[in-house]
């Protein structure tokens, strides 16, 4: 940190030393370069460019010059004579274009003309530049020169000039086009719109009644040297020091002969070019500007000598024709300030300073160009570039250059031959490892057996027997993974994850540490007995580890205390007895899995497994021993959310790596069939216990931390539902007609519960609160499994039977409350800019509005629907009140939906699978879409005033709720919340269509070259945009036989492709599965809500994801005419 | 001891003598004794025994990182007597003022000695990069040995230190010195000159704007002709064929010039060729001077009288450097490749030629 610090502070205190660069500079560079002690390495860095100048061999080199250049541009941001880069341009641009063989090479080269285009900038008049390149034909064929040479006409405010030159340039048919073509297009729109704006005046104006100007000197008259009255025109002798242009203009009158311009100027340039490409001088080089150049003088002093001549200023230079002749510029010139005549006098005294900083002294004195003399050595090596080279050096620099490139070679040699050695041994010791692990195992298999059935009972008599058990066990069977394969060498680390996550489990379903002992032992006990005759030794362990941990947690958050409560009120004690069994069997499948494959990533992943199984498992009541054959993320949902909130959060403690972990978990998740239907009978009886710990619970708990809260809770009555309907009606037409814009089907809008989720709502704004919103989108994730295809088939009249409502799988709804939500937290944000549309095509404005609305209806279907149906809420506000309550006791908000939620737990009671259902419904889908919504929406101020009308309620509602301020809290871009969010995703990342994970490292992508990702070869063409996290390319499959886009789930609305194969590349770095999640996610809901098909259109489409170690690439559609954004901004 | 009128008489009947027949005539038009044995790749530094042994001794560095050793008999017969080899190419060679060692600098930053007499070497110094200058300082109070490097640092070292005495910074790559006690002087790239007094301790004295136009290729200290023989100033050659004479103390700025030299005269194409200035000898008796150039010949010349005393013919390939022994009756000048064109334009199948020539007599000063 301290270094970060102090380079921040190195940054901050030379900021005004830096020139800007067109390209922007590169924090790290500078960081390093602005350190003074930097310059040393700058030297050295220096002089191995100049060496390699000289030095290089190939047939490119230009390319030394150019990194040279970028480098040097780089490096020394202060400019001026360090760095030196205006000379090292010049030579660089007279080397090359003196050398007929490498002008012919470079002449059309993108890196040539980014020289010149640094050198035009570097220039006083860049103008001048680009005339004379366009005069000799130089870049002519690239687009940038004339985007470049353009903005300088525009910045001088020359329009039509401007014009003419994108004109020519798509005259020449200038590379590439497109580019071109758009710049073109941009630059009208800017035009357009500064004429509209009215900043174009017409620029007579600037020539109008000459003024009085401060400090001019006036021309005195008469006897007493008296100054006229009238002070401007002819009696202005000048402003003070200068030359006033004005003055001269007004004065000159224009010549009295006519300048004879041909009007086919561009034809006469060409000519001229043809005429003059070889041999003539460039005009680099102070030279040019010679006779122009004021030297510094005592100004008062100074006479401006007043020339009556046509002055043209230099804006104006390019309507002028150029004469068809050049007149000749010495190259070598002396500058005038060359050689100071005077030394300053050293004396001893400055002779102990050995600073040699302010002795500046030309690297050579260019005398005067004579024909006639030839220099017999290699002068444009010993001047190549900003330092000069003895013959010696170069020789030496060669020679060196010839040494490594030898050395390297027998490096290279012995290199392969090591490989060789290596991978003999590897094989080997390969094969011997196998060896050794079979047998390990095996003993290690018995072994764990006898200690088990000896042990046991002493493991039941002392927590401490049986920690040591598992430690060794734990070694053991760590030692031998690390033995296996590399690959494992981390996980003795993993597995220590695996058993803090398991912390929290045990400890959820065992509140006492001083339980913990009996309680898990016992349990552990039989389910050992159990499993006995094939119990794997790992599952053993973890399991022992499960006592082990258990036992030594310590309660150490609030939320624990509160869980604790919960927990023993609930009686967890059974719970953990009967967990024992699940184990077991899962022990069971994955002894047969981990045997058949007998691989340590086997192994690995059942851990993990078990851990997820194990929630599942102790919490299961004891009564349902069958249940091992759901879900095991049914029953957890079966038992108390609240209990599961807890565990999932604490699960969530450990550090990043165990995402990995979750991610098999999920995987196994999916596997297993999502059983809601096996369910039913289990969740009556369940639903009875429940019910009624609910209703012991809750009096109790309640009071215990809303003392002051109580208050507000009221039995269900009108006044409860009041508060919903309040919120309403403010805008019932508004609603209505978004309902109807969106087109959304009917029996959708006549959702039912969206009370609910409006209950879910505040309940989620109180999770942000208390908790900054992770344990919160984990507890969602953790029951979305359950959720994993929400039927909207079971509509129900408005005025059903509160009960079946509530059983009613609404989740669609319920995602709608979301994307409410979210919506609500990113009004905030709502001005700024998103990037995942970036590949929207244009068409897509329209229909985007639509979709954005469409979310909104869904909203205000909800509200319509709290209007309607206040019966409707009972069991769904019972769900959710009692999920607040066990969660969020600390929440003072809370305390109002509480209030509001009050009454529904009571009628709720006969219902509660309906509110496990419900729980079952706040899932990661939801977040994501909330989130996903959050970036959608933003740039879409079109929705504005549809949403006007929205939110107006919706403020009102949370402003109700006090809840105004929790949406602030969600950030998107939180890193933390997008890896939990997609660790806990029914359906991960990676198993989406499209997503390939690749190994190793992002493979460097540069212009005009192939890449291969996965079996597509792409062609990668230009770059398009550039950001801090990602640089977007522009590429074109190559392979037709591999354009296999989208894999075979391809959606029924046929997205024509382009037929060019243009794709585009969006190359992240560090990787980024969330946009490839939330685009995918985006489509599949909206495939899946039947909307108009072409509102899919709109949505970015991910064909591809890349995803490698340290990025990853993003490939879609190419649209031409870019993002939504860019339509919008332009 | 060689007499003059020995080693003169011996130039003049060189049919006789130890020229290899093999050597065509147009590789030796002055028609001088050649050294036995030359240095394969071009020769880049030669210098002669001190006057403290009574033998002539001539020592050569060259490309091929190698440094022979040559006894120098009185008929102009040479022997060779012992070779050493370095890590890279040698770039300079310097002798201890007793004639018993010599000290070789060399490109693979480092600098050996070389003990004549048991013929071991072992290393003294050591650079950053490239050791380009080294000479030995034999002043009343101390002795070391002095070298310029690349890495732009001037360090003086006792021979049995390993850390240097002292490590003077140079504005840039030191590209030549000398060393005339109390006097030293270097040139550095980008046209650098300092000049730096040695009494009690090296100090700089002087940092002196340059004469010429052009990068600095060799500098040599002239000794005052009235006084003590204490060193007066330096002449200066330039990699585009000129000389500069600079006093350090001037009574007039007049008495500084350059001259032009190592050009072709305008002779097939109408162009004046300009060659490089690759070294400067004063003679040690006359104080005349003589240049050796990359066109291949070398001239003598006398600064006071600032006329040329001789211009050789040209020789087939660059003189690279030259050297007077001790008292000034030899002139050795080496004909190999300076790289003066880039290593493309080397030729291997060009011979190399160390060539000694009886020249006492053709550096007496003009009388006036």
């Amino acid at each position: 940190m301290d270094v970060g610090d102090e380079s921040a502070n190195r940054w901050e205190l030379s900021k005004e030393n830096i020139q800007p660069l067109k390209h922007g500079r590169k924090a790290a560079v500078l960081s390093v370069v602005l350190n003074e002690s930097a310059t040393q390495k700058l030297n050295a860095t220096m002089h191995v460019f100049e060496e390699e100048l000289r030095t290089y061999s190939g047939d490119d080199p230009l390319d030394v010059w150019y990194r040279y250049i970028l480098w040097v541009e780089q490096s020394y941001p202060k400019g001026g004579k360090d760095g030196n880069i205006k000379k090292l341009i010049e030579k660089c641009l007279s080397s090359v274009y003196g050398n007929a063989e490498t002008n012919e090479k470079y002449k059309n080269d993108p890196r040539f003309l980014d020289i010149w285009l640094k050198y035009a900038d570097l220039c006083a008049r860049p103008v001048e530049v680009y005339q004379t390149l366009e005069a000799k034909g130089i870049c002519t064929l690239l687009t940038d020169f004339y985007i470049n040479w353009s903005w300088e006409m525009e910045k001088a405010g020359n329009y039509k000039r401007a014009d003419i030159i994108y004109q020519n340039g798509m005259q020449i048919r200038a590379e590439p086009a497109d580019v071109l073509q758009e710049a073109h297009k941009k630059f009208q729109m800017r035009v357009t719109r500064s004429t509209m704006e009215g900043r174009i005046v017409e620029q007579e104006s600037n020539y109008s009644e000459p003024q009085r100007t401060v400090l001019n000197s006036l021309k005195s008259k008469g006897h007493g040297n008296r100054v006229p009255n009238e002070r401007v025109g002819s009696s202005v002798v000048g402003p003070a020091g200068r030359v006033s242009q004005e003055e001269t203009k007004k004065n000159a009158g224009g010549p009295s002969f006519s300048i004879f311009r041909d009007t086919g100027s561009s034809d006469d340039h060409s000519r001229v070019s043809a005429g003059e490409s070889r041999g003539g001088s460039l005009p680099v080089g102070a030279a040019v500007n010679q006779e122009n150049v004021k030297n510094p003088g005592q100004w008062t002093k100074k006479k401006v000598p007043q020339k009556t001549c046509n002055v043209v200023s230099v804006d104006d230079l390019g309507l002028y024709q150029k004469p068809a002749f050049s007149v000749h510029a010495d190259e070598n010139i002396s500058l005038p300030t060359a050689t100071p005549s005077k030394l300053p006098q050293t004396s001893n005294v400055l002779a102990t300073c050995k600073d040699y900083k302010d002795w500046h002294v030309e690297m050579f004195i260019a005398e005067p160009f004579n024909p006639k003399v030839q220099p017999q050595y290699c002068k444009h090596k010993v001047y190549c570039g900003n330092e000069e080279f003895s013959f010696e050096e170069l020789k030496a620099a060669q020679y060196f250059k010839k040494e490594k490139e030898e050395k390297k070679k027998n490096e290279e040699l012995e290199k392969m031959q090591d490989m060789l050695k290596k991978q003999e041994e590897l094989i080997q010791q390969l094969l011997q490892d196998r060896l050794n692990q079979q047998k390990q195992e095996q003993a290690q298999q018995s072994m764990s057996r006898s200690l088990y059935q000896d042990s046991w009972i002493a493991i039941n008599k002392s927590v401490n027997a049986s920690v040591n058990v598992s430690n060794f066990l734990d070694e053991s069977s760590t030692s031998n993974l690390l033995q296996c394969q590399p690959a494992t060498a981390c996980l003795s680390s993993n597995e220590a994850s695996v058993i803090r996550d398991q912390t929290p489990t045990t400890h959820g379903a065992n509140p006492t540490p001083q339980d913990n002992s009996q309680c898990n032992s016992s349990s552990n006990s039989r389910g050992l007995n159990l499993t006995d005759p094939t119990i794997n030794t790992k599952m053993a362990v973890n399991v022992i580890n499960d006592i082990w941990s258990a036992s030594l947690y310590q309660a150490d958050s609030q939320q624990d205390i509160i869980e604790s409560d919960v927990g023993s009120d609930m009686g967890t004690q059974p719970v953990a007895v009967e967990a024992p069994p699940f184990t077991i069997l899962q022990d069971e499948e994955i002894d047969k899995d981990k045997q058949s494959k007998e691989t340590t990533t086997a192994a690995f992943s059942i851990y993990t497994d078990n851990s997820g199984d194990n929630n599942g498992t102790d919490k299961t009541k004891p009564s349902q021993p069958f249940s091992i054959f759901q879900d095991g993320k049914n029953t957890n949902q079966a038992k108390d959310p609240n209990d599961m909130y807890f565990e999932d959060q604490d699960e969530n403690r450990p550090p990043p790596g165990m995402v990995q972990q979750r991610e098999y978990r999920q995987v196994s998740g999916v596997l297993q069939p999502a059983a809601d239907i096996p369910f039913l009978p289990l969740e009556d009886q369940e639903s009875q216990k429940e019910s009624e710990i609910l209703c012991e619970d809750k009096g109790p708990k309640e009071e215990l931390v809303f003392d002051d809260d109580l208050n507000d809770i009221v039995p269900l009555d009108g006044v409860s539902f009041a508060d919903f309907t309040l919120k309403m009606p403010n805008n019932p037409e508004a609603f209505a007609k978004m309902a109807n814009a969106a087109s959304t089907p009917a029996p959708w809008s006549l959702g039912h519960v969206p009370q609910a989720t409006v209950n879910g709502d505040d309940f989620t704004m109180a999770v942000m609160k208390v908790n900054n919103h992770f344990p919160l989108i984990e507890d969602k994730q953790k029951e979305d499994s359950e959720e994993l295809m929400p039927p909207p088939v079971k509509q129900l009249p408005p005025t059903s039977f509160p009960a079946p409502v509530s059983e009613v799988k609404l989740s669609p709804i319920m995602e709608a409350s979301r994307e409410y939500r979210s919506s609500s937290s990113s009004s905030s944000g709502y001005s700024t800019t998103s990037t995942t549309l970036g590949g929207h095509s244009a068409h897509g404005l329209s229909q985007h509005g639509g979709f954005s609305m469409s979310t909104q209806m869904s909203r205000t279907r909800q509200h319509c629907n709290t209007q309607q149906e206040c019966g409707l809420e009972i069991g769904v506000t019972a769900h959710t009140g009692d999920f607040t309550k066990s969660g969020y006791l600390a929440d003072k908000s809370r305390g109002e939906s509480m209030a509001d939620s009050r009454p529904g737990i009571v009628a709720s009671q006969n219902a509660p699978w309906s509110e496990e259902k419900e729980v079952s419904s706040f899932d990661a889908h939801q977040v994501a879409a909330m989130l996903m919504d959050m970036d959608d929406m933003k740039p879409l101020p079109m929705a504005n005033s549809t949403k006007l009308d929205v939110r107006e309620p919706k403020i009102l509602l949370t402003s109700k709720e006090n809840n105004q301020n929790f949406p602030e809290k969600i950030n998107p871009f939180a890193e933390e919340i997008v890896q939990v969010v997609l660790s806990k995703l029914e359906e991960p990342v990676e198993a989406r269509g499209g997503f390939v994970t690749s190994h190793g490292k992002l493979p460097f992508i540069k212009t005009n070259s192939q890449i291969t990702l996965g079996s597509e070869m792409f062609h990668v063409r230009r770059i398009r945009g550039e950001g801090a996290y990602a640089k977007v390319y522009q590429a074109s499959t190559i392979d037709p036989m591999n354009v296999t886009i989208m894999p075979t789930e391809e959606e029924e609305d046929d997205e024509n492709e382009d037929d060019e194969k243009q794709m585009i590349l969006k190359v992240q770095k560090p990787p980024c599965p969330w946009e490839f999640f939330i685009c995918h996610e985006l489509r599949q809901r909206l495939k899946s809500k039947a909307y108009p098909v072409n509102m899919l259109d709109s949505v970015m489409r991910i064909n591809r994801g890349y995803f490698f170690s340290n990025g990853s690439i993003l490939v879609n559609q190419y649209h031409k005419y870019g993002s939504l954004l860019d339509v919008m901004n332009g | 001891m060689f007499t003059p009128s020995t080693f003169g008489s011996s130039g003049s009947g060189f049919s006789g003598f130890g020229l290899s027949t093999s050597t065509p005539a147009s590789a030796n038009p002055m028609k001088d004794f050649e050294v036995v044995n030359p240095p394969d790749d071009s020769v880049q530094c030669m210098a002669f025994s001190p006057p403290s042994i009574p033998q002539d001794f001539l020592v050569a560095g060259s490309w091929d990182n190698n440094v022979r050793c040559w006894e120098v008999q009185r008929d102009g017969k040479t022997i060779g007597k012992a070779q050493q080899t370095m890590g890279g190419p040698v770039m300079d060679v310097a002798w201890h003022d007793d004639g018993s060692k010599v000290f070789m600098a060399s490109a693979d930053k480092t600098v050996h000695c070389w003990d004549l007499g048991s013929n071991q070497k072992m290393q003294v110094a050591q650079h950053d990069a490239p050791v380009k200058t080294v000479h030995w300082i034999k002043a009343p109070s101390y002795s070391c040995i002095m070298t310029g490097s690349w890495d732009k640092t001037l360090k003086f070292w006792d021979t049995r230190n390993p850390q240097p005495i002292m490590t003077i910074n140079l504005p840039e790559r030191c590209y030549c010195a000398d060393v005339e006690y109390p006097m030293a002087v270097v040139g550095t790239a980008n046209r650098h000159l300092i000049v730096y007094q040695l009494e009690t301790q090296p100090q700089e004295f002087k940092q002196i704007e340059s004469p010429l136009k052009y990068q600095h290729r060799c500098v040599a200290i002239f000794k005052d002709k009235k006084g003590a023989g204490a060193p007066a100033g330096f002449a200066l050659g330039s990699v585009e064929g000129r000389v500069a004479i600079q006093y350090i103390v001037t009574a007039s700025p007049r008495d500084n010039f350059t001259f032009k030299c190592h050009r072709s005269n305008g002779t097939s194409n109408g162009f004046q060729d300009i060659y490089a200035v690759n070294d400067i000898k004063f003679h040690p008796v006359h104080g005349t001077l003589a240049t050796v150039g990359s066109d291949g010949r070398f001239s003598f010349w006398d600064k006071d009288a600032r006329t040329k005393l001789k211009n050789s013919e040209a020789m087939e390939q660059p003189i690279s450097c030259c050297a007077f022994n001790h008292n000034g009756q030899i002139f050795a000048y080496a004909v190999s490749y300076d790289w003066s064109k880039g290593h493309e334009y080397f030729n291997p199948q060009k011979k190399n030629y160390i060539f000694l020539r009886s020249c006492y007599d053709e550096l007496k000063p003009r009388s006036r």
